[in-house]
């Protein structure tokens, strides 16, 4: 018989069995490195901005005055690690005994140039302080200015080059020269308490931030809340930031909020208002081709264009203004008007007696507001009229003479009594509306007791006056029956002795009028909203004449590059025009048919329609 | 098999131990499986169900194989895909969120990839589902790998994987079993690095496959065992239904085995009208016409025997009278002419031939009827050599022939019939006289405890190959033309070759062409002994020397 060999049958079907047996054509339970694919191409690196804008111990060599200016600066960036910084220019040993009082940076603006004694350590520094500069940007202004003297130490160690801080104040230090080198100006905002406009919050950005991290670092200022001072709407408290911002790619810049950024109800309004907060606060960060994509939960929106611009007020400004100026107690326009029509909602016959003025429009109305003088006694005459039409004006009583510049501060769009008008009256201030009626004095909470100019913001919602010479910033609630007043707090612009006028030049900055310390000579100056800082390229012309007795400017756009052009002001009973000289407005400027013969008069007073 | 020439010595020695210890695990299994084994060459049954067995193994194993492993790898490339473009989502987020540092330096960088890694982890809506988001910058030492949850990730990223992520920027992955907070788990790891502005970190993504390897698993599980049961299923079908044919042609194994010992009546049983009926009918059939064949042959047969009996009987008792008149004539053939005499003497000597053939035919038709009996006795063989060679010592002399006896000295004891005995050794020298052409004729005998061999030699004209089995036909001749010469009757070696089988014995004959013949007649000592050998060979001596 044929033996069978069964060995070739068997052994796969042991091997199958085997196989399935022990599990060979399950999951295994270790594999080798598998390669998909090539990974994402590495991004090009851009040079951050914090190179520049870093001082350092041995930039001053030894020169002390200058180390300790350095010193000064050194604290500017990013405040978690500002002490670092500040025990870079110390010796070791008081580098570990240095702990600030305080995680707040104290601004301070020397008055005198650090005074440096020959065969002695320490460096005497004379200095007001300016506020306190905390890690939301945001610049508190300081309730005691001073004048402060302190002392820092500096001396050599042997073998190691340049100055060393050996005794030094526990405290951030950081000089007004400092923050206007190392930061930049950052605008955010919020809603008014109508929700009808976006209220301006100037906040303070480190240079040496990279701009890849502004929006992260900008949403975050926006989370922790408005300013003290300010009387706006909040965010929600589940506002917040999921992740950071990345950086713009593809001309999109993705935020990612959390759910509870929005309220439940009314959701859709909320984010658009929220949309249009964001695209304000982070304009200058985003061109203006890109497009903003809002995530909130699992609801992606993209916005692009430029429709976000009219939520806020100041928007509406414009380039080349309406301007008046009053001759012979008539508001005649200037010259150099935008628009050659009558005089608005005044009509003709009204228009005489006239010392001061004040015209505002909203989106539909325009209102006027005019100070007449017949004989010793001032009185103030206000009306309201569809821009483009004429109304009576109407006598607001219960003002004592002698009145100030009235200033209009716009509330609603669309409604004639849509603004309130403010005025200094003996002192005081009072509130008026667009109709006949009794002013209201709004009380003063703050140190002084006369009120002598009062300039309102393009937003309707901040104003700053003049109180005893001093010029102080407040809210202004209109929301409930009478206008009231914040908190006001005090600013200290540089080099200024005494404030006589005030107006706002941007929605981020002041002009004031007043005299110089130095040699107390009568100078217009912008500052900024907290005094920090000054416009010094843009120092007007010294006054040769009196004091500044009002003080009118059209605010420039917020999107416009460069500050206002529009400035004008009374003094000596003469209108002042200050563009790049000052120069006296006279009957040239005045536009239109004129009597004849012309009387022997000069324009009085100069105004904007704003 | 050899191992090769060219091989080294050392490995030709551990071959050869390898094959010899081969060797006698082979013998050993073979010992083992020998009861398997016959009853593989000896069952249809275990055959078929055997192959079936394996067979339907190798197929199911097969397919059972195939199936688990598409499954595993379907549910293996599932989890990749969901993995991998949970990755590409997570690696794009990462992406994104680092764009915000320019620089590797940046002191803010730590704490975004913190922060990265928290929300990569939590928008994973995970649970409890033990995934691990890693970060690492393998070309940044300062910054430190962040895990979530914070877990030791050195085993669960291979430096292998880190390579290839980090070193060589691709996106990869790998399974990885790992053993996390205490807990032996499968992970399939993805790396892939994450582009920023000052290079690339590397995000990890572990994802347990805990639920593919469950599945995985219940899907072997299931496939071995429905494959198991199938091969089983299968193996008892194919036994059943291989009994089903096997059955009746085991009956009809044994219905002929009975037939062919002689049960003629032994019939199958026919049932239905399938292939097997069919079978069982046609072998019924045959059975039948086999049965009927032999019967008539038996029956012709018996005629034939008994024809040859009556006529041998019934021509005695004629012969008998002729015998009488002819013995008459030829006592007085003296008195008659001489060609009468000669007659005489011619008609007796043909009545003594036909007096022998009548003798020879009855004694065959007794062998054939079964009648012949054996009259057993202890008798010593070499008196009755010795008495045939002397009888026919007158007809050797006649022809020229030299009878030689080789005869052993001792008397040779064996229970046999004397008469029978004689009658054939008279045959055979006969025979040996008158084919012996005048050349010695050599009548040899030898004995053992067993048997006892006579052989007779002649050197006459020998036999023709094939002619050693027809010499003991019944009136075979080697030349028929010589017949009438010789006066044998064609009868003797047929009866005795007939007397040896009754012996138990055997008669055997040898020839050669030119070189004679010998016969050797072989008888056990003992009656009804087996032979089992021959104390002398049926080839002669003397011709193996003559050729060697």
């Amino acid at each position: 018989m044929q033996r069978r060999n069964t060995g070739p049958v068997l052994l796969p079907v042991v091997v199958a069995l085997v196989a399935l047996l022990t599990g060979a054509c399950g999951i295994p339970d270790e594999t080798g490195v598998t390669v998909v694919g090539a990974g994402p191409s590495t991004g090009i690196s851009s040079v951050g901005d914090g190179g520049k804008t870093k001082v350092t111990r041995q930039e001053a060599g030894n020169d002390r005055a200058q180390f300790v200016e350095n010193y000064l600066k050194a604290a500017a960036g990013d405040l978690d690690t500002a002490a670092e910084r500040m025990r870079g220019f110390m010796t070791k040993d008081v580098a570990k005994g240095f702990k600030p009082t305080s995680a707040d940076v104290r601004v301070v603006r020397l008055v005198a140039d650090p005074l440096v004694t020959r065969g002695n350590d320490v460096v005497k520094l004379t200095y007001e302080q300016v506020g306190t500069l905390d890690k939301f940007g945001l610049l508190e202004p300081a309730t005691e200015a001073g004048p402060i003297t302190s002392e820092v130490r500096v001396s050599s160690v042997d073998g190691e080059p340049g100055l060393f801080v050996t005794e030094a104040p526990p405290v951030l230090l950081l000089s007004d020269v400092g923050l206007e080198s190392s930061y930049d100006e950052q605008t955010i905002y919020f809603w008014n308490t109508d929700y009808s406009g976006l209220v301006p919050d100037v906040r303070y950005m480190p240079k040496a931030v990279p701009v890849e991290q502004r929006p992260t670092m900008i949403i975050n200022w926006l989370a922790n809340g408005p300013a003290p001072w300010l009387s706006v709407s909040d965010l929600l408290d589940g506002f917040g930031l999921i992740g950071k911002v990345p950086a713009i790619s593809d001309n999109k810049l993705q935020i990612t909020l959390t759910a509870q950024s929005l309220p439940a109800t009314d959701a859709a309004v909320a984010q658009e208002r929220l949309r249009q907060q964001l695209q304000w606060s982070l304009r200058p960060l985003l061109p203006a081709a890109a497009e903003l994509d809002l995530k909130i939960g699992f609801d992606v929106r993209s916005y692009t264009g430029e429709d976000y611009l009219g939520s806020n007020p100041a928007y509406r400004l414009v380039d080349d203004p309406e301007w008046f100026v009053v001759f012979d107690g008539k508001i005649r326009r200037h010259t150099g008007s935008a628009s050659a029509a009558p005089v608005p909602v005044l009509k003709p016959e009204e228009n005489k007696d006239v010392r001061l003025a004040a015209m505002s429009t909203s989106r539909r109305y325009t209102f006027a507001a005019v100070v007449t003088r017949t004989g010793k006694t001032d009185a103030l005459r206000v009306a309201a009229a569809p821009t483009g039409s004429q109304a009576p004006l109407q006598t607001v009583s219960g003002l004592p003479s002698p009145l100030g510049k009235p200033t209009w501060a716009v509330t609603k769009d669309d409604s004639e009594a849509g603004a309130v008008g403010l005025i200094t009256a003996n002192g005081n201030l009072y509130s008026f509306s667009t109709k006949k009626g009794t002013a209201r004095q709004i009380p003063w909470t703050g140190p002084g007791n006369k009120i002598t100019a009062v300039a309102v913001a393009p937003d309707g919602r901040r104003v700053a006056l003049v109180v005893d010479n001093k010029l102080y910033r407040a809210a202004l609630n209109t929301g409930g029956d009478t206008p009231a007043l914040g908190t006001p707090q005090q600013i200290r612009p540089a080099s200024l002795s005494d404030v006589t006028a005030v107006a706002f030049s941007s929605e981020s900055r002041l002009t004031v009028a007043g005299p110089r310390i130095d040699d107390n000579r009568v100078t217009v100056v912008d500052v900024s909203i907290d005094g920090a800082l000054k416009e010094s390229d843009r120092l007007r012309s010294e006054l040769k004449g009196k004091s500044v007795e009002s003080l009118s400017v059209y605010p420039a756009n917020p999107t416009a590059s460069n500050g206002s052009d529009s400035v004008c002001y009374s003094a000596d009973g003469k209108a002042w025009n200050v563009l790049y000289t000052v120069s006296q407005i006279g009957v040239d400027k005045l536009a239109g048919q004129f009597p004849n013969p012309l009387p022997d008069k000069v324009p009085t007073f100069s105004f904007y329609l704003e | 098999m050899r191992a090769p020439a060219w091989l080294p010595q050392p490995v030709r020695r551990v071959l050869r131990v390898a094959r010899r210890s081969w060797r006698v695990v082979a013998l050993r299994l073979e010992n083992y499986t020998a009861p398997v084994r016959r009853s593989w060459r000896r069952s249809l049954q275990v055959r078929v169900v055997t192959l079936t067995l394996v067979a339907s193994s190798l197929l199911v194993g097969t397919f059972g194989w195939f199936i688990a492993y598409q499954s595993a790898d379907i549910l293996l490339n599932r989890a990749k895909d969901e993995v991998s473009a949970s990755l590409q989502r997570k690696v794009r987020y990462a992406s994104q969120q680092l764009t915000v540092h320019p620089q590797a330096y940046d002191p803010e960088l730590p704490a975004t990839i913190r922060e990265t890694v928290d929300e990569l982890y939590d928008g994973d809506q995970a649970g409890d589902t033990g995934t691990v988001v890693s970060i690492r910058a393998e070309q940044y030492p300062e910054i430190e790998p962040q895990s979530v949850p914070p877990v030791d990730t050195d085993q669960l990223i291979s430096p292998a994987l880190i390579q290839a992520v980090a070193g060589n920027g691709q996106v990869a992955h790998q399974i990885r079993t790992v053993e996390i907070d205490g807990r032996m788990m499968k992970y399939l790891v993805y790396g892939s690095p994450v582009s920023s502005k000052f290079g690339h970190v590397e995000l990890y993504y572990a994802v347990p496959l805990t639920t593919e390897d469950d599945a995985a698993d219940q899907i072997r599980t299931t496939v071995l065992i429905t494959g198991l049961a199938l091969v089983i299923l299968l193996g008892v079908v194919a036994g059943l239904v291989t009994r089903l044919v096997v059955t009746p042609v085991r009956a009809a194994a044994r219905t002929a085995q009975r037939l062919s010992a002689g049960l003629l009546d032994q019939r199958m049983k026919v049932d239905g009208e399938d292939d097997l009926a069919l079978l069982a009918a046609a072998f019924n059939q045959m059975a039948a016409n086999l049965q009927r064949q032999i019967v008539r042959l038996e029956e012709m047969s018996r005629l034939q025997r008994r024809f040859t009996s009556d006529v041998s009987h019934e021509l005695r008792t004629p012969l008998t009278t002729v015998r009488m008149a002819a013995d008459l004539i030829f006592s007085e053939r003296d008195e008659f002419d001489p060609a009468v005499a000669r007659s005489a003497e011619l008609l007796q000597a043909e009545l003594d031939r036909f007096e022998g053939l009548l003798t020879d035919l009855l004694e065959i038709s007794r062998f054939d009827a079964g009648f012949a009996a054996l009259d057993s006795e202890h008798t010593d063989l070499v008196p009755i050599v010795q008495r045939v060679a002397e009888r026919l010592a007158g007809l050797a002399e006649r022809v020229g022939v030299e009878l030689e006896l080789d005869l052993p000295d001792s008397p040779v004891i064996a229970e046999v019939d004397p008469r029978r005995v004689e009658r054939v050794l008279r045959n055979l020298v006969g025979n040996a006289v008158e084919h012996g052409e005048a050349k010695p004729v050599v009548i040899t005998m030898a004995t053992d405890d067993a048997a006892v061999a006579i052989t007779v030699r002649d050197h006459g004209i020998g036999l023709k190959s094939g002619e050693e089995r027809l010499v003991f036909n019944r009136f075979w001749r080697a030349d028929p033309s010589r017949a009438r010469q010789t006066g044998g009757t064609g009868l003797g070696l047929s009866i005795s070759a007939e007397d040896a089988r009754l012996h138990g014995g055997w008669l055997e004959a040898w020839g050669a062409p030119g070189e004679g013949a010998q016969f050797r007649l072989t008888l056990p000592i003992r009656a009804g002994d087996r032979l089992v050998a021959a104390p002398l060979p049926l080839i002669p001596r003397d011709r193996t020397a003559e050729v060697t």
